[in-house]
């Protein structure tokens, strides 16, 4: 995992319950790292699953909203090194179809050992939009939340289902977005 | 706030500063190594656009010497081509071309140099100077065993020191047997420095080489072909004309069997004609006396009449007169006769020329027959079943000796007498035209044979053999296809199929 995402929960974690259990999310977990992320290096993804479990349990808030919220928080900052040509689509749906060939492309130019989700989609029905979410870091609940930070951009309104899910034992996760205007 | 929150608060931001100069530390150190990175990434990229700036000036000259080798016409042109070729690829060097033979003479002597950029058959001085001190023995040893360049310190090639040049590469370009022996051509490239010589280019020119050498030897067997195609098309043409004289000759080898024929067949009419003149010359004093009453200036007008009446009676003056007419008559056709086959004689002894015309073949064989007339007049038939009209595009000329081939053949072949019969069919687009004869027939075992040139089965001094060839290769010009049937004792059939003319 890139140290930018770590930057990034910090932030998260700062801005909504304060440093110190920032401090003390690094200080309770034995990290490779000491918790000294660079934004381009990369740090075992066990390091951000210990941290988001500490803060889980601390905050008392389940894993997968805690993700989802961040997810939400991180779009507005990726969004900004997106291909202009994904920055352009004309709307949520166009942008999202942009995810798996042209973003993720991009990023692999940059950073050729980012290790990318891959998606599919299923876009046969006119105000749906399935996502095949594979990962195996298993994040369809951060990718919730960016899809979620992108309609905020969009300003558009979206709700989200997953039909199955990897942490249910799928072998992928849908994710479903329907578009309410 | 009590104490132990605030020492906790300032202890987890002292934490967290750390961690964040540690990470600023970190991050200055990446940067560093990218910066790092990023030069030595210039620096490759700056050295990989050298290098392929190099390998296409390389390819440029490979490819560029290639293609227009192949277009030289002749071998001086195609050193000429590799000299300025050369000359502009390796831009430190004299570019000079000489071929030395067996007895160690120079010959084509060819030059480029960096400052003209000007090619010349006048030898600057420098280069002359160089030429005469070459070693040329040592050189024509070298080049004529060798088949790589060589390079050399100008020194050891030479025979005296040289002062403006101090090295010299040696590159064979080809190595021909010429009438004095052998000839080696080599061009040689003249460096004022050591520094000045580029290696790698050196080696490109040394891979031209073998491209180079496959073009001469192409070129010199492109010349050889040129030669024996040259030679091949005049002998071409004295067959040509041998063949046009062996025609001839058959004609008149054919006209001297009939020479006796027709000059009988000529005889003949002039005999009459002149024996009819004979009578004539009688009817006309029988006349002159009838007529003599009139410039009898003793005698008046009636007794003048009186007098013709009475001489136009005693020498039946009626008879001489319708017998003059006949005479007259008779001896203008036996003319025409004559002249008949005196013009078709000459239509068949002319020098024909290939062209083919819409022809009637009812008059070449009329034409035909007239000639041979006389060979059938006493003891043979000839029968005659031809189409009203036989059109064909056709050489009436060659045709008649066609003709006339098989008439005579067909004479020969019933010395006993007989029946010639010609007939002609239409069969769909063609015109089949028969001859007949009733004839001792062909052996079968001749048959094969009959079309080959100088075969033939008359005696000696008879016949040339050449008839029924010559024949057969007119027909071939017609498009006209021949066939035989023959039975021994029976006779024998010429079918000959000739395209109809629209």
């Amino acid at each position: 995992m890139k140290g930018a995402i770590f930057n990034a929960l910090q932030e998260f974690v700062e801005q909504g319950h304060g440093y110190q259990v920032w401090d003390d999310a690094l200080t309770n977990n034995t990290l490779a790292s000491h918790g000294i992320y660079t934004s381009t290096k990369q740090y075992d993804d066990s390091e951000l699953f210990a941290i988001v479990g500490y803060l889980s349990e601390r905050l008392e808030v389940p894993v997968s909203d805690l993700v989802r919220a961040f997810g939400v928080f991180l779009f507005p900052r990726l969004m900004p090194q997106a291909p202009e040509e994904a920055q352009k689509a004309p709307s949520l749906r166009a942008f999202l179809m942009t995810v798996d060939e042209l973003i993720h492309v991009e990023v692999k130019k940059l950073y050729k050992d980012a290790q990318l989700p891959e998606f599919n989609y299923d876009d046969h029905i006119d105000d749906k939009l399935t996502m095949i979410y594979r990962s195996p870091r298993k994040l369809c609940f951060l990718s919730e939340g960016l899809i979620l930070g992108a309609a905020d951009h969009f300003k558009e309104t979206v709700s989200i289902s997953q039909n199955c899910c990897m942490h249910q034992g799928a072998e992928c996760c849908e994710i479903e977005v329907t578009f309410n205007g | 706030m009590d104490n132990n929150e605030a020492e906790a608060k300032v202890a987890a931001l002292e934490r967290i500063l750390e961690r964040e100069r540690l990470a600023r530390k970190e991050a200055e150190k990446q940067l560093e190594d990218y910066t790092r990175e990023l030069y030595q990434q210039e620096e490759a990229v700056n050295h990989t656009q050298q290098e392929v700036a190099s390998q296409q000036g390389q390819l440029e000259f490979l490819t560029g010497l290639l293609a227009e080798t192949w277009r030289q016409p002749n071998l001086q042109k195609i050193v000429a081509n590799y000299l300025e070729r050369t000359n502009n690829f390796m831009s430190n060097a004299h570019n000079l071309f000489v071929e030395i033979h067996a007895d160690l003479s120079f010959h084509q002597f060819q030059y480029y140099c960096q400052a003209s950029k000007q090619q010349s058959e006048i030898l600057p001085e420098q280069y002359k100077v160089v030429l005469s001190q070459l070693n040329r023995n040592k050189l024509y040893q070298y080049v004529s065993s060798e088949s790589e360049s060589q390079m050399y310190e100008l020194g050891e090639i030479s025979k005296a020191p040289n002062t403006n040049f101090e090295y010299s590469v040696m590159v064979p370009l080809y190595n021909l047997d010429v009438p004095s022996g052998k000839a080696v051509g080599i061009a040689i490239l003249l460096y004022e420095s050591q520094d000045d010589i580029n290696i790698v280019k050196l080696q490109t020119l040394e891979s031209s080489r073998s491209m180079l050498a496959v073009a001469i030897e192409r070129k010199r067997a492109e010349e050889a072909l040129q030669e024996r195609l040259v030679e091949l098309e005049t002998s071409n043409k004295m067959l040509e004309q041998t063949q046009q004289q062996l025609l001839q000759q058959e004609k008149l080898a054919s006209l001297g069997q009939l020479a006796a024929g027709v000059a009988h067949e000529i005889n003949n009419p002039i005999g009459f004609v002149l024996s009819n003149l004979d009578t004539m010359r009688d009817y006309f004093s029988d006349f002159s006396e009838i007529i003599a009453p009139l410039n009898n200036a003793e005698l008046n007008s009636e007794s003048k009449v009186d007098n013709m009446l009475s001489q136009w009676q005693t020498l039946d003056g009626d008879f001489l007169l319708s017998d003059s007419e006949e005479i007259l008559v008779a001896s203008v056709q036996g003319l025409i006769r004559v002249k008949d086959i005196v013009s078709d004689l000459s239509t068949f002894s002319r020098m024909d020329n290939d062209e083919l015309d819409s022809i009637d073949l009812n008059v070449v064989i009329e034409k035909s027959l007239n000639v041979v007339s006389n060979e059938f007049k006493y003891h043979h038939q000839v029968v005659k079943d031809l189409l009203p009209e036989a059109n064909i595009l056709g050489n009436a000329g060659k045709l008649q000796q066609v003709f006339i081939n098989l008439f005579v053949n067909a004479k020969h072949a019933m010395p006993e007498g007989g029946t010639l019969t010609i007939s002609s069919k239409k069969d769909r687009n063609k015109i089949v035209v028969t001859v007949k004869d009733e004839g001792h027939g062909i052996d079968p075992s001749h048959l094969a044979d009959i079309f080959t040139p100088f075969f033939t089965t008359k005696a000696p001094g008879e016949g040339t053999g050449l008839g029924l060839a010559i024949s057969y290769s007119i027909l071939q010009q017609h498009n006209a296809k021949v066939t035989v049937n023959s039975e021994l004792g029976v006779g024998t059939e010429f079918e000959i199929a000739f395209f109809e003319s629209l």
